[in-house]
């Protein structure tokens, strides 16, 4: 280590010895920006979570909807083909055809 | 023995900052007292200012604190806020010198208490007024190796530089200095070479 050098550390022990520490104020401050970011993230958060709620409840009661009507539809489609079924062997035991065969066999 | 397993037991910061992340403030407070007074030492020796020091300090945190949720163990976490609160003191330094073309204090604060201090020492007064007389860059990395005992690596990372680069700034600025204390030495107490 050459004198300069010496010398030099002497200057960096000289000053290394000085103390200087932040003042609490500055930790408080530094604490309070922690804080206030950490709320600002969870509010975010809540806006986000309420935003996606929001748009998932329109959407699922929309798809519950259209599962009743599909089911409905289905139900009471089948009912309406059974009765229509129905009606129309009925509607063939009193069939008017058969009168008017009848009456046209009657003519010849 | 106890020691040692408390040691042991510290979490890593990269851990606090996870934990800080997911809202635990005791994670934030355990990184500001383990990174504060380092990052605050540092700005103050950059900037002779207390106040501008304070400044530089809380905003390094402050971007610690915003990027904590996307933190990635890229970097260790005291390596990124050097660097952080290196380019936030060159920015200060080179918008005072913008400013205003007046010499750059050579008293590192002018507060009463301090003044009195740096009289008291006449040496550290003498080698603070040596370091503010020095190249922006050149003083950075003579702080953050000779105050801050950062290893010439962990300096190149903070200042993303290459380490011959860093070589190269310590000393000229170990040159400088020498040169601006010349005057000096035997004033201080150190004879004639």
């Amino acid at each position: 280590m050459t004198q300069d050098d010496e010398t030099l550390e002497a200057f960096f022990a000289a000053a290394g010895r000085e103390e200087v520490a932040p003042s609490p104020a500055l930790i408080a401050a530094v604490l309070a920006d922690a804080a206030a970011v950490t709320s600002a993230r969870e509010a975010h958060r809540s806006r986000r979570a309420a935003a996606r709620w929001r748009g998932w409840v329109p959407a699922t009661a929309a798809l519950a909807a259209s599962a009743l009507l599909g089911f409905w539809i289905g139900v009471a489609g089948e009912g309406a083909q059974v009765s229509l079924f129905a009606e129309t062997t009925a509607g063939e035991a009193e069939d008017p055809v058969g009168g008017f065969f009848d009456l046209a066999s009657a003519e010849n | 023995m106890t020691r040692g397993v408390a040691a042991s037991a510290a979490p890593s910061d990269g851990e606090l900052v996870a934990r800080y992340a997911a809202g635990d403030q005791a994670a934030a407070r355990a990184l500001t007292e383990r990174h504060v007074p380092r990052l605050y030492a540092l700005a103050r020796r950059m900037l002779g200012d207390a106040a501008e020091a304070e400044d530089v300090t809380q905003e390094a945190m402050l971007r610690l604190w915003r990027i904590a949720p996307e933190w990635e163990a890229r970097a260790a976490v005291g390596t990124w806020l050097y660097r952080v609160a290196s380019n936030l003191c060159l920015d200060r330094l080179r918008a005072r010198r913008r400013l205003s073309d007046a010499p750059v204090p050579e008293r590192a604060d002018e507060s009463p208490g301090a003044l009195g201090r740096l009289e008291a020492d006449d040496r550290a007064a003498a080698l603070h007024a040596a370091l503010a007389a020095l190249p922006e860059r050149q003083r950075l990395a003579i702080v953050l190796r000779h105050f801050e005992e950062l290893s010439n690596p962990e300096i190149a990372a903070a200042l993303d530089l290459s380490v011959e680069a860093v070589e190269s700034l310590l000393a000229r600025g170990r040159r400088g200095l020498v040169a601006a204390l010349a005057g000096r030495r035997e004033a201080l107490g150190f004879g004639e070479a």
